[in-house]
């Protein structure tokens, strides 16, 4: 594996300490896997790589790049952009869960650093907003380099804990953002459907676009527990006694229906909806964050 | 419902576990830290109910599990209708029939029930005692009911015959102490004719004792038993080996087909010598004699044992065997003068016996403890005292051949060997033709039973004593004439000739028979215990040459006990025999089995019993049921329970 790539593992990059380093070793390992030699020549010059679109110049895709992703990309140079993007941070006690190594949280905050770090380093605004029931941090976005450690400081100090109410916070923010921008959203998604999904409208219809990572533990798909157990809720503290092999196959139904619903929804209302678990390498993520990008542009 | 072994009830506390391992579980139950509860609580609606009783059934069919378990230990049975209502204070003997017979199918189980049921009964203020043939489990009229019906839980079927006619005597003898106007016995018995007839005959009925027979026997249908096991020559040489025989019977009306299996051992090295099965054909109530093949020969201790399987009554499925054959067998020969034993003394030679000769007059001067036996071919010279010192003799085991001649006339030894006849009558001398020959023999005894194809009659005798009155003795042989030629008087290890072996008076010593009816006549006195063979229950007397305690290897284990002195000799007296086995006492191997009789499940007809004045209530009266099983049944029930519920 290239050395940069290994940082994509999510355990691997958690035993680094400081969060600007991480992010930058996520983007550079995500690049370099995208093509090697663009990080060698790495300059101003170059800006970004979207995805080729129908009427782009055959000659400006990437082959090096198609050869390993099998999908086209166009390289771009120092493109100047106005997208200012939103980073949702849910920093609520659901997200502290861990089955691993990795916690929801942990997992978020790296690809929010990495999300931000590569918004940067293609001259695009960046913002961050932390919650749990209510907002708790709000860094207005901008394209400046010397923001970006302002945002990986705040995702560093991140204190994860209370309820969740993504439905209020949402309505909340789509009101307080007033120019039209990606809402890049990293939650688990533990709330009311209904309620979540019209604070996403809301954002819709304030004409933002809307990219939504739902960060999952794969155990909270498996339920792959064995004994009876008390199960005690990391948001509320309540407990309950149960006997997790008499209720998997009932639990793996409805949160496999649950989150099915949500997908097919978002896509009616033209919504990115992605789910990601804890194990999967970051690189995913970034993924689907540029092929939302290209599309924007 | 009552129990039998209500000692173990206490161990019902531990069907509680589960309840406590069940809590502790919930206490120590694993808290895990989840992200949500959001899915859990929609689901947990519909399938933790189930959870939850699945939980509860699983408790309680463990707790019913170990319950019953338990409660089958205690041996719960119900109690069918009162056997008798007492309303008045009573004193009860009940006789419980132990002995071996009552092993028979659930016969004793039934018979504790029915001793537990006696027990309970009695109005308080009563007394109440146990007894048994065994003797094992004998009490004193009691008024603690509760502690009798504790020893009666622990009674098991003993190894002894059965002697309930002698254990009525003792329940009568223990009513002198009784105070309480009301008296009873109880006898609980499977009624085996061989026992009951004799009970049955003491007119047990006709005392002022009321007497209630509870009958729990039944009429078996295949038993057969090893009766005896003997050997073919008692006295076994180098030269004259001798051949186990083993004699089974069928008590049965049926025809059977038993295995036999016979094993022999040579005590000292303690290997198996020879292991032989067979196949045994019996026809109804047949008793047949199976010749084993295997030899013993020379001196040495051999044990012998031997079983029949797939037979009802273990008890009687299994017989040992044990027989010392001395090395060299000390004999002392008394003569007048030498031509006395000059034959005998050369015959018995060269067979296995160390031959000493003494004139008769020097008898004082031996040390007769040294011999097995003594021959006294003339009494000359003989004073009361050396006449006592015989009598002695004879008291310690050891034996003693007599031919009589003329100076034997004289009553003096009848006497002071305490024999029961006279030899008032005169020394006969024959007339026509002038002698007398050996007519009919004794083929049944021990010492003649070589004989059977040998002809006896061609030795001629020409004196002989006539006694006037017919002894207590076994006539080992006659004369032609009808009069007794060699007797045996009971119980003493002796034999007497009614004739003298002296060259003038017999051609004995120029026949072929002459040597082995001496050889037969000696091995016989000389080894009375040859075949150490004892029943359940007797005592065991072992000389034995070491002061202290003396070891004593039993079939459950090792025994000490110190040996008493009697008559200057060192005695063993082992009376704890109350397992069949083999018993070895110093360097002697006895063997101890049960009552061969007792496997004989025949019963006494009701007919006998009619007119007695004997109550006799039988099996189906105030039956008791024993749960034992079907509880049990439950138990494994739950537990099969438990386990489906566990994969479901």
């Amino acid at each position: 594996m290239e050395s940069y790539q290994k940082y994509l593992i999510p355990e691997v990059l958690a035993k680094l300490k400081q969060i600007d380093l991480k992010a930058k070793l996520v983007v550079e390992g995500f690049l370099s896997g995208l093509h090697r030699s663009p990080y060698k020549g790495f300059s101003q010059e170059f800006a970004e790589y979207r995805v080729y679109m129908p009427g782009d110049e055959p000659k400006r895709i990437d082959w090096k790049v198609y050869a390993k992703t099998d999908r086209y990309f166009i390289r771009e140079y120092e493109e100047e952009t106005n997208l200012k993007a939103y980073i949702l941070l849910d920093a609520s006690g659901s997200m502290k869960y861990a089955s691993g190594k990795i916690s929801k949280l942990e997992y978020a905050s790296y690809l929010a650093a990495s999300l931000a770090y590569l918004l940067i380093k293609q001259r695009d605004s960046v913002g961050l907003v932390t919650f749990t029931s209510k907002l708790d941090d709000y860094v207005p976005p901008r394209s400046s380099p010397a923001h970006l450690p302002v945002i990986l400081n705040k995702i560093d100090k991140i204190k994860p804990g209370g309820d969740t109410d993504l439905a209020y916070t949402f309505h909340q923010l789509a009101e307080k953002i007033k120019r039209r921008g990606l809402v890049i959203i990293l939650s688990d998604l533990f709330d009311d459907k209904e309620k979540v999904l019209s604070a996403l409208r809301h954002f819709r219809h304030k004409k933002h676009e809307v990219l939504v990572f739902n960060i999952l533990d794969k155990n909270e798909l498996d339920f792959s527990f064995g004994q009876p157990m008390i199960m005690r809720d990391l948001e509320t503290n309540k407990e309950i006694t149960l006997d997790p092999r008499v209720i998997r196959k009932d639990y793996q139904k409805t949160v496999n229906t649950f989150f099915a619903d949500f997908k097919r929804r978002c896509r009616e209302h033209l919504i990115d909806y992605h789910q990601i678990t804890t194990d999967m390498l970051l690189d995913r993520a970034l993924f689907d964050y540029l092929e939302k990008r290209s599309r924007l542009s | 419902m009552g129990f039998l072994a209500p000692s173990f009830l206490f161990l019902l506390s531990l069907a509680s576990i589960p309840l406590i391992i069940h809590l502790l579980q919930r206490i120590r139950l694993k808290k895990v830290n989840y992200s949500s509860l959001f899915f859990l609580t929609a689901t947990k609606r519909e399938t933790f109910s189930w959870f939850q009783i699945k939980e509860i059934i699983l408790l309680i069919f463990r707790t019913l599990f170990i319950f019953f378990l338990f409660f089958t230990l205690a041996r719960p049975y119900l109690r069918g209708a009162r056997i008798i209502y007492t309303k008045q204070e009573a004193s009860r003997v009940i006789i419980l029939d132990d002995s071996y017979s009552m092993g028979y199918q659930n016969n004793f189980s039934q018979a504790k029930l029915y001793v537990k049921n006696l027990i309970t009964e009695l109005k308080s203020g009563s007394e109440a005692a146990i007894l048994t043939p065994s003797n094992n489990y004998n009490t004193r009229l009691t008024s603690d009911l509760f502690g009798l019906g504790k020893i009666a839980d622990t009674i098991v079927v003993s190894f002894s015959g059965n002697t309930l006619a002698q254990v009525f005597e003792d329940a009568k003898a223990l009513f002198a102490n009784s105070s309480l106007p009301l008296k009873e016995i109880y006898i609980i018995t499977d009624l085996q004719q061989h026992a009951a007839e004799p009970l049955i005959s003491k007119n047990i009925g006709k005392n002022n004792i009321p007497v209630t027979i509870i009958d729990v026997g039944q009429q078996n249908e295949e038993n057969v038993g090893i009766e005896q096991i003997t050997l073919s020559n008692n006295f076994p040489t180098q030269a004259l080996p001798s051949k186990p025989k083993v004699i089974i019977k069928n008590y049965s009306a049926k025809s059977v087909t038993r295995s036999l299996v016979f094993s022999i051992k040579f005590s000292e090295r303690e290997s198996v010598m020879q292991n032989i099965q067979t196949e045994v054909s019996l026809g109804p109530k047949e008793t047949k004699t199976v010749q084993i093949d295997a030899e013993i020969r020379g001196p040495g201790i051999y044990r012998a044992e031997a079983s029949i399987t797939n037979d009802d009554l273990a008890f009687d499925n299994h017989r040992y065997f044990a027989i010392n054959v001395p090395d060299q067998i000390p004999i002392l020969l008394l003569y007048e003068i030498p031509s006395d034993i000059q034959y005998i003394e050369k015959a018995l030679k060269i067979s296995n016996f160390n031959i000493t000769t003494a004139p008769v007059n020097t008898l004082r001067q031996e040390n007769l403890k040294r011999y097995r036996a003594i021959g006294l071919f003339s009494s000359a010279n003989l004073n009361y005292a050396d006449w006592q010192r015989l009598g002695f003799y004879l008291l310690d085991g050891g034996g003693l051949f007599i031919a009589v001649d003329k100076e034997m006339k004289e009553p003096q030894w009848i006497k002071v060997l305490n024999l029961d006849f006279s030899l008032d009558g005169i020394e006969v001398s024959v007339k026509s033709p002038g002698f007398i020959t050996i007519g009919q023999v004794n083929l049944a005894s021990p010492v003649m039973d070589i004989f059977k194809e040998i002809d006896l009659s061609p030795v001629k005798f020409y004196s002989y004593w006539e006694l006037n009155n017919m002894p207590a003795a076994t006539i080992l042989a006659n004369f032609s004439t009808g009069n007794p030629f060699l007797i045996e008087p009971q119980n003493k290890n002796l034999i007497i000739a009614l004739t003298s072996f002296a060259a003038d008076n017999t051609d004995f010593m120029l026949k072929a028979t002459f040597l082995p009816l001496f050889h037969r006549i000696f091995s016989y006195l000389a080894t009375p215990m040859l075949a150490s063979d004892f029943q359940v229950g007797d005592i065991i007397s072992s000389r034995v040459t070491e002061t202290g305690y003396v070891k004593i290897k039993t079939p459950s284990g090792e025994d000490l006990q110190t040996p008493s002195a009697e008559q200057g000799k060192l005695m063993v007296k082992y009376s704890d025999t109350k397992q069949p086995g083999f018993y070895q006492i110093g360097n002697e191997v006895f063997s101890v089995n049960v009552l061969a009789e007792e496997g004989d499940l025949t019963r006494i007809g009701e007919q006998e019993l009619k007119g007695k004045n004997i109550k006799v209530m039988n099996n189906t009266l105030g039956k008791t049921t024993d749960i034992s099983g079907f509880v049990l049944a439950l138990s494994i029930l739950f537990f099969i329970l438990e386990l489906l519920l566990l994969v479901v």
